[in-house]
């Protein structure tokens, strides 16, 4: 008996040895795999969260099926219980996607948050709605009185839209830039340049998006936050004429864009007044008659002839 | 071997590890049963019988003292190999089959697979339970149970049967059936240990007993030592009335048998013998003198009072 | 080998759960509200396909923890009605008939869940053409079916260690808590090695959303290990236990 006692003794310290050892292994793994883990809720469900936040939900469209409008309770209402489903799976996008929404107009600091929490959820990271809605519903509804730094989520979170959306990105795009021009109009100044008006914050905005990808249509892959914005060359054109046209004699809109175009339209000639591109030759512009600086291109490579010769080929 | 059980001074008390009955179930118990008897282990109810074979089983462990069984102690699980039994209630899973029943048991005494089918037909048809083969034990009375619970014991061609209580539950025939698993196992050289309440059955089969009595042994040894002489008997023919009437005042029993003849049964006294060897020799062809021993159920009881008086 | 079959023998008369009819009707049963979930779809705002895989793990699960209890019924009735002595009057030793219980009611368990799987693989390819079983989904359900193993040590455990009139209660409780592990963060330490951890057999969430890769074989493979080396732990206390106890 007493051999037995100790064969069962030393098997159990094994046992429990090993097994502790190899709990804290797979709990750790167990981590990578379900990284929202921690977030859960530590009711004792017994290990039915996820069977607890499906109930949770039916329930939810029961009840947001009853309500005629949602106003300050019954967006209290719907964000606890949006949060009890969410504490029990983190990972339930439709509950970010429909309670957030929901709530955008009565309670948008709350929706804004659900959002976040969503966007921020890195199991839900190949969701691009999330992100948008969280910076649409901070651009639109949250006011600087609810958040200061509102402007700056908001152009994150359509940041991180468009990073993760693809061929999806124009109107996130828009968005970004609306977003970061409503920044630079609030800062009030860009590059030390007053920003007279909002036309003017949008030119400044694509300016910066120019810049971040490097100078380049299809943006920088080196920079983390360099998006891919089509068109950006003709849009920021189309920028620099409509900051123009709001307000054509300001010195800071004027100096903004002369800042802008040399850069932007190193190669290109425009008219001065209406900012429109013209061809080699041409005498005025062809959109408002102004008179142009006549230039000539090299007949073999087209490049801007600036003397007799061409400075680009040698050709004469 | 010469004892199939050897048991010194074993002492049982019930309860748990932190608190045991003061009351032992079982007191000091010796007993050697030698190799190839039918022993019959008596007793009232709560005497220590089941205990005692629990013990040898290795179902219960004993407070102190030894016990071997073929040998070994009880907790050698290879020695149960040899041993067959049947517990008081024999209780089996109720979903399975008789044959299923016996084939688990079969795979747990190790019997071959390729005789296992054969012997478990061969003791169901010794428990004349074949027809039930494929019944469900759940369904069964009691007495199949039994039957069950003795073929079980008997599968594995046991060295040792101990059987506790076989003959509970069964009708007459099968007591009488079982009587003869029991000497027909006597016969192939296996040792029975038994313990039963009913005495006569004990006495019709038993060559050894051994009386428990609130925990202690009374007794043990060979029935036709234990059950001795205790008197005579004067059986005296019809017509002799004045022959009876001699000896009347010495006699404990007198009987009138119908046909008119006297049946006088005396203890056994000197003056008592020598009266009545002296009525034999006077009255020759009209008495016959016969000597009377007790009966086990007499012995039974005579001891259970006296160690009842003296505790 | 020897050993092996005395085991085995055990087993065989505790897998006998799979020849009650009772057994299947529930199994049907499971099935069904498996594939009632699909009509789910309205009003869970088309959530109802992560819906049915969630049911089938919740369900498979909760049939786990019921055969697993069984075995408590199992073995207090064995031991009160003394056939548990008749089984340990052959040369069987208490270690193996409660290893053979064990690995009994896991077989028993593993069919059952397994064909709770297989019904969920089939209403669930029937329900969604496009879908397909998804290797994550299915890792679930395997987890489920190896947590059968330890959930049946413990109730091997209970059903020596403590009275016949709590064993299954315990055994639930012990079961469920040891699910919640997470609400138990100050004593987690604990769990893994003397306290079961079997939230290490819970990834429902991720199999209901079939987040690709996010389950691996080996973690399986690891997970299985952990609940036979807790069994081990837990069948050895119990032995060392019921090698001491008196039976009837």
């Amino acid at each position: 008996m007493k051999k037995s006692l100790v064969t069962h003794i030393a098997v159990m310290v094994v046992a429990v040895v090993l097994g502790s050892y190899l709990a804290s292994y797979l709990t750790a793994q167990q981590s990578e795999i379900s990284v929202n883990r921690d977030k859960l809720s530590k009711a004792p469900l017994g290990g039915f969260n996820k069977f607890a936040s499906d109930v949770q939900w039916m329930l939810f469209i029961n009840y947001a099926g009853g309500i005629d409008c949602v106003e300050k309770p019954e967006a209290e209402e719907i964000y606890n219980r949006l949060n009890t489903i969410l504490s029990n799976d983190p990972d339930m996008e439709i509950a970010y996607n429909i309670g957030g929404m929901m709530i955008s107009n009565s309670d948008p600091v709350k929706s804004a948050e659900i959002f976040m929490r969503g966007a921020n959820n890195a199991n839900l990271k190949s969701s691009w709605q999330l992100p948008f809605s969280a910076g649409f519903v901070l651009d639109r509804y949250v006011t600087d009185q609810d958040d200061p730094q509102r402007l700056k989520k908001a152009e994150e979170m359509f940041r991180l839209a468009a990073s993760r959306a693809g061929d999806n990105a124009p109107y996130i795009t828009s968005a970004l830039l609306k977003t970061r021009a409503k920044r630079i109009a609030q800062k009030g100044k860009w590059s030390n340049i007053p920003v007279v008006n909002d036309e003017h914050a949008l030119l400044c905005a694509m300016f910066d998006e120019w810049r971040k990808g490097g100078g380049s249509e299809d943006g920088n892959p080196q920079a983390s936050d360099s998006m891919n914005i089509p068109d950006l060359k003709a849009r920021l054109l189309k920028a620099a004429q409509d900051a123009k046209a709001s307000d054509p004699t300001n010195k800071n809109i004027l100096e903004t864009i002369n800042k802008v175009m040399k850069v932007v339209s190193e190669d290109q000639h425009l008219c001065g007044n209406c900012l429109t591109p013209y061809a080699a030759g041409d005498k005025f512009c062809s959109q408002c008659g102004t008179s142009v600086v006549v230039y000539a291109v090299c007949p073999k490579c087209a490049a801007v002839m600036k003397g007799k010769f061409c400075s680009h080929c040698g050709n004469k | 071997m010469e004892n199939i059980i050897e048991i010194k001074n074993l002492t049982k008390y019930y309860g748990s590890l932190f608190w045991k009955k003061k009351k032992p179930s079982l007191y000091d118990l010796n007993l050697t049963i030698p190799d190839g008897a039918i022993f019959g282990f008596l007793g009232p109810n709560g005497a220590g019988k089941t205990t005692t074979i629990k013990i040898l089983m290795n179902l219960i462990k004993q407070s102190s003292g030894e016990a071997l069984i073929l040998g070994c102690p009880p907790d050698n699980v290879e020695v149960k190999r040899l041993i067959g039994f049947l517990p008081d209630a024999p209780a089996f899973s109720p979903y399975l089959s008789a044959v299923e029943f016996l084939n688990i048991c079969a795979k747990l005494f190790g019997i071959p697979s390729d005789i296992r089918k054969k012997r478990i037909a061969e003791v169901l048809e010794t428990v004349r339970m074949t027809r039930h083969a494929k019944s469900k034990l759940g369904g069964f009375s009691r007495g199949m149970t039994q039957r069950i619970g003795i073929a079980q014991a008997i599968l594995n061609n046991p060295k040792l049967l101990i059987l506790d209580e076989p003959l509970v539950g069964l009708d007459p025939h099968g007591r009488q059936e079982l009587k003869d698993i029991i000497l027909d196992q006597k016969a192939r050289g296996t040792s029975v240990f038994f313990c039963s309440h009913i005495l006569s059955d004990a006495e019709k089969i038993c060559d050894r007993i051994g009386i428990l009595c609130e925990s202690r042994l009374l007794c043990s040894g060979r029935l036709d030592e234990l059950l001795s002489e205790t008197g005579s008997k004067l059986h005296v023919s019809p017509g002799h009335d004045d022959i009876a009437k001699e000896m009347l005042s010495a006699a404990t029993e007198t009987i009138k048998r119908p046909d008119g003849g006297w049946e006088l049964s005396f203890q056994n006294k000197e003056e008592t013998t020598q009266a009545l060897m002296a009525i034999k020799e006077k009255h020759g062809g009209a008495v016959t003198i016969t000597s009377s021993r007790e009966s086990l159920e007499d012995f039974f009881f005579r001891k259970i009072e006296n160690a009842t008086k003296q505790s | 080998m020897k050993t092996i079959n005395e085991i085995m023998a055990i087993a065989s008369g505790a897998w006998q759960l799979l020849r009650m009819r009772v057994v299947y009707v529930l199994i049907l049963c499971v099935l069904v509200l498996i594939g009632s979930a699909y009509r789910y779809d309205v009003l869970s705002l088309g959530q109802h396909k992560a819906l049915m895989v969630d049911v089938s793990l919740m369900l498979n699960t909760l049939a786990a923890i019921l055969v697993a209890i069984s075995v408590t019924f199992e073995i207090s009735r064995e031991l009160r009605e003394g056939v548990a002595s008749t089984l340990l009057s052959k040369p069987l030793g208490r270690t193996h008939y409660l290893i053979g219980k064990l690995v009994g009611i896991s077989i028993a368990g593993i069919v059952i869940t397994g064909l709770i799987t297989l019904g969920f693989c089939i209403i669930f390819n029937s329900a969604f053409d496009d879908a397909g079983i998804g290797q994550t989904m299915l890792l679930g359900h395997l987890l489920v079916m190896a947590s059968i193993i330890p959930m049946s040590a413990l109730a091997v455990m209970f059903s020596v260690l403590v009275p016949e009139s709590i064993a299954a209660i315990v055994t639930v409780i012990a079961i469920w808590f040891a699910h919640s592990t997470p609400a138990l963060d100050k004593i987690k330490i604990l769990y893994g090695g003397i306290l079961p951890d079997l939230n290490l057999f819970n990834l429902k969430a991720e199999a209901a959303y079939n987040v690709a890769g996010s389950i691996s074989w080996v973690y399986l493979a690891l997970a299985l290990a952990w609940g036979i080396i807790y069994s081990v732990f837990a069948t050895s206390l119990a032995s060392l236990v019921f090698g001491y106890r008196d039976l009837k």
